[in-house]
């Protein structure tokens, strides 16, 4: 199911949460959602869900929601870990869920299981871990088998182990041609998770592009190559308007793939020994991009 | 509309305090039916006893633990921020709103006839020759409409402040406290307006004893009926 929103728009008062943000999440992807803290991030998927009032429109497959007749069939969503009664047994508050779209008792004894929660199932979740409440959470997203999920920090709390089955588990939901929509502050589950990026700050897209893209595009383009003609090959590129250096036998160039210095040397006549992109992870670009853009900082003043 | 309603009625029954609220208020209405019926009956089993004498095990006693009950229904939604979960799940506010509300009177309205059953067992239990319970239909009839208000503005009352113990607390203390110490303190020039005090009027209003007095039920719905628009407006409008 593809979704877009558009011109989403949200203020508390004079301050900006959600300005004007238009996107479009894909079938079969899995889209991560990516903002320092306070850019808007939860107020955009609670905007999508009609929870929040604000301007713009969320359309899924070409409708709102609310034009669907069984909702929870179209979106899934998790939007914080203890949306739940603290009194109410996990298979009750899946039960619940269930109603809107007659999702039959098996299903929920199946979900329960699949999230590991089956000998909790009769138990209140006021003692839940953080790791359970989350898992539970999941469960009401994904009983009803949406083709579409809104995730808001799914892996938070979870183990290592749990949070590896996460993203094997959202990366399969994805394949089967539904479209994931993941916010999360682990930069480097989400770079193994993602297809797509999502990135707002201060309420304003600053990217919406593929993983790899994203990357590739906010590396600050870092190519090494290695020679046996080194200062012919650094002659060659500074020629060319690259910016490049000599370090440890290596030359660092500024630059966005390897095809070109490749074919730069090979029609000087250098011999390539080596050649690789010095990549960026998610993690250093992210934080280079959204460097200046934090809501709220930690560290004291700069 | 009929999921909705499922979906309420688990609410509902999934949570143990509905049913303790509910048993508890059957046994304290119950247990005063049953005080009041052997004072009566230490000197003589009273004879051609009418259900509307124990009006006052009703009004308010029941009233308040109904209206717990009541103020639970928004007020667990906004204290654990489950109204997300069900606006996300049900995003039909309206039907949200109203589903919930006519759940309420519903469960309500059983668990008051269950009650009155109890105690009108009691009462052909404990006297002779009891008046049928349809001499006091009209006496039953006025306590349920105070109910069915005093209880409709718990729940209005949580759902603008978004505060559950708000809804118990301001109808009773109004009820039982403030109405009456303010009427008390009340400048002659101004005694005019205890007439209009709403629920301290209403609840005279219920009384069997106060049939042809002057105190009205009419306050009360009017403020119901404010309650009623201002709730509805802010569910409609406010984030969720």
């Amino acid at each position: 199911m593809k979704v877009e929103a558009t011109n989403l728009a949200k203020s508390f008062g004079s301050k900006k949460a959600v300005d004007d943000l238009s996107f479009t999440l894909n079938e079969g992807s899995v889209t991560g959602f990516l903002g320092p803290n306070g850019s808007g991030k939860s107020t955009t998927l609670r905007l999508m869900m009609g929870l929040d009032h604000g301007s713009g429109q969320t359309l899924f497959d070409g409708k709102p929601l609310g034009q669907y007749k069984y909702v929870t069939k179209v979106v899934g969503t998790h939007l914080d870990a203890k949306l739940f009664h603290p009194n109410r047994t996990a298979r009750d508050h899946l039960r619940m869920i269930a109603t809107e779209s007659g999702v039959s008792k098996k299903r929920v004894d199946e979900v329960l299981e699949l999230m590991g929660l089956q000998d909790v199932a009769k138990k209140r979740p006021k003692g839940f871990s953080l790791g359970m409440a989350q898992r539970l959470g999941l469960a009401g997203a994904v009983l009803a088998e949406p083709n579409v999920l809104f995730l808001d920090e799914p892996a938070n709390g979870l183990d290592p182990a749990t949070i590896h089955w996460l993203r094997d588990f959202i990366r399969k939901y994805a394949a089967m041609g539904n479209s994931v929509l993941v916010s999360s502050h682990l930069l480097s589950e989400m770079e193994l998770m993602a297809d797509d990026l999502i990135v707002i700050a201060k309420g304003k897209l600053i990217a919406n592009e593929s993983m790899e893209s994203f990357i590739r595009k906010n590396s600050g383009g870092k190519i090494q190559v290695r020679v046996d003609q080194s200062a012919n090959l650094l002659n060659v590129l500074h020629s060319k308007g690259f910016s490049a250096q000599e370090n440890n036998g290596w030359i660092q160039v500024a630059a966005n793939d390897t095809d070109t210095i490749g074919h730069i040397a090979f029609e000087s006549g250098i011999r390539v020994l080596e050649l690789s992109e010095n990549r960026d992870s998610l993690e250093t670009t992210f934080l280079r991009l959204t460097d200046d853009q934090q809501e709220f900082e930690t560290g004291g003043q700069k | 509309m009929i999921r909705l309603f499922k979906y309420e009625f688990l609410r509902i029954t999934s949570l143990r305090s509905s049913w303790v609220l509910t048993i508890l208020g059957t046994l304290m209405v119950a247990g005063i039916g049953f005080l009041a019926l052997d004072t009566f009956g230490s000197v003589a089993r009273p004879t051609g006893f009418e259900f509307s004498s124990l009006i006052p095990a009703f009004v308010p006693v029941w009233t308040v633990w109904a209206a717990t009950l009541a103020s639970q229904a928004f007020g667990h939604d906004y204290r654990h921020g489950t109204i997300r979960l069900t606006l996300s799940t049900f995003p039909n506010r309206l039907a949200v709103y109203f589903v919930r509300v006519m759940t309420v009177l519903i469960w309500c309205a059983i668990w008051l006839a269950v009650t009155i059953l109890i105690v009108n067992a009691e009462i052909a239990a404990f006297t002779y020759q009891p008046a049928p319970l349809s001499d006091s239909y009209a006496a039953i009839g006025k306590m349920v409409a105070f109910n069915a208000l005093f209880i409709l503005t718990s729940m209005f009352i949580v759902l603008i402040t978004r505060v559950l113990a708000l809804g118990v607390v301001i109808p009773l203390m109004m009820a039982s406290v403030v109405e009456n110490i303010v009427a008390l303190m009340m400048p002659e020039k101004f005694k005019w307006s205890i007439e209009y005090f709403p629920y301290s009027n209403a609840m005279s209003w219920a009384m069997p004893w106060n049939e042809g007095g002057t105190q009205s039920i009419t306050p009360l719905v009017v403020l119901t009926a404010a309650l009623f628009v201002i709730s509805l407006v802010m569910f409609k409008k406010r984030d969720a």
